[in-house]
């Protein structure tokens, strides 16, 4: 009886520690970006207890302010949106209002000759990007993964001016609280309505090599800078900060980074 | 502490002082070719030797430094801002 009470014991003892020691990473927010880097995971040894140290050590960090970068003419590989539409879901991540497309949706972003899949897109209020310190109202993020995880994520600058459909859209059906709302709202759009109006299987773009904005901040993220804003309106934007304010990481250091454009 | 009162005032003396800036990302690239002109060809020719080589042969993307994230990267910016 005894030797069974305890057998139960450690088994109890054994699965708390095992749901502790697989426990989510640590939370952060927009507070203290700076810190972020100093998040502690009492659960891992370390240095793997540090899972955000990127945040803070790495050397090629998002976002940066173009107005301290050195621009380098080259020939850049030919940019095109090749979106569609989708059933999209509407995401609210705790961090940012999100839009994530379908599961094997076939848009991406062409890169030369070879495409990335279109994973989602999310919005920053003011600006991640800034020049000489100075943001836009607003920044769209589009992520693009490869399944063997190579990373692009088209940035556009939100300017106010016209109120925008699309964006309409999302901000009326994103969830209040950070949950994924269901794929039955039906809902379509097109990412690329969220683009700028020119040529989209020509776009123009200015390009660096960065991190991921959010932690864990994770480096070798290719990053394009589409040239041209869109535009939403004042009320949309309130609208926005309604979800969320102040959104955004300060710009990082260069560390000797270019912008590439093309001549 | 101090570095974020620092970077608060920083931030909200950027806000309160100047407006967003006109057009979008290509006004950052104006202002740079203005700026640069002068030495531009020599300082290009030194800042592309400074270059990593992978932005001076390609702008194709490469794959993210945390090599533990890549099999899940898609799930894990599908359920988080990344």
């Amino acid at each position: 009886m005894e030797k069974n009470f305890l057998s139960s014991l450690s088994a109890l003892f054994c699965l708390c520690y095992a749901a502790h020691a697989v426990s989510a990473p640590p939370h952060w927010d927009y507070d203290d970006p700076a810190a972020w880097w100093a998040l502690e995971d009492v659960t891992l040894p370390v240095p793997l207890s540090y899972p955000y140290a990127e945040c803070g050590v790495g050397q090629h960090q998002s976002p940066v302010d173009l107005g301290e970068a050195q621009f380098v003419s080259k020939n850049l590989n030919q940019l095109a949106a090749e979106y569609g539409t989708d059933t999209i879901t509407f995401f609210n991540s705790g961090h940012a209002v999100q839009v994530n497309t379908s599961i094997g949706y076939p848009g991406g972003l062409k890169v030369g000759e070879e495409t990335l899949p279109l994973i989602q897109f999310h919005f920053h209020e003011p600006s991640e990007h800034v020049i000489n310190g100075q943001h836009f109202p607003a920044e769209a993020h589009f992520v693009h993964i490869t399944e063997d995880g190579r990373i692009a994520v088209l940035a556009v600058a939100i300017q106010l001016g016209e109120a925008h459909s699309g964006f309409q859209t999302v901000l009326d059906n994103t969830p209040v609280v950070g949950e994924e709302r269901s794929d039955d709202t039906g809902i379509q759009l097109d990412p690329a309505a969220f683009l700028p109006q020119q040529d989209h299987s020509n776009l123009e773009y200015f390009t660096l090599a960065g991190s991921l904005t959010t932690p864990p901040c994770s480096e070798g993220v290719q990053w394009y800078l589409l040239a041209d804003p869109i535009t939403i309106s004042e009320a949309q934007l309130e609208q926005f900060k309604s979800f969320y304010s102040d959104n955004a990481r300060l710009a990082q250091d260069l560390n000797g980074r270019a912008i590439l454009t093309s001549p | 502490m101090l570095t974020k009162l620092f970077f608060a005032a920083l931030l909200g003396v950027s806000l309160s002082c100047f407006a967003a800036p006109e057009g979008g990302f290509k006004a950052a690239a104006d202002t740079a070719q203005k700026n640069q002109s002068m030495a531009e060809t020599k300082q290009q020719s030194r800042l592309k030797s400074l270059l990593p080589e992978t932005q001076q042969d390609s702008t194709a993307p490469q794959q993210a430094s945390d090599d533990n994230q890549k099999p899940s990267m898609i799930d894990y910016c599908r359920k988080h801002t990344c």
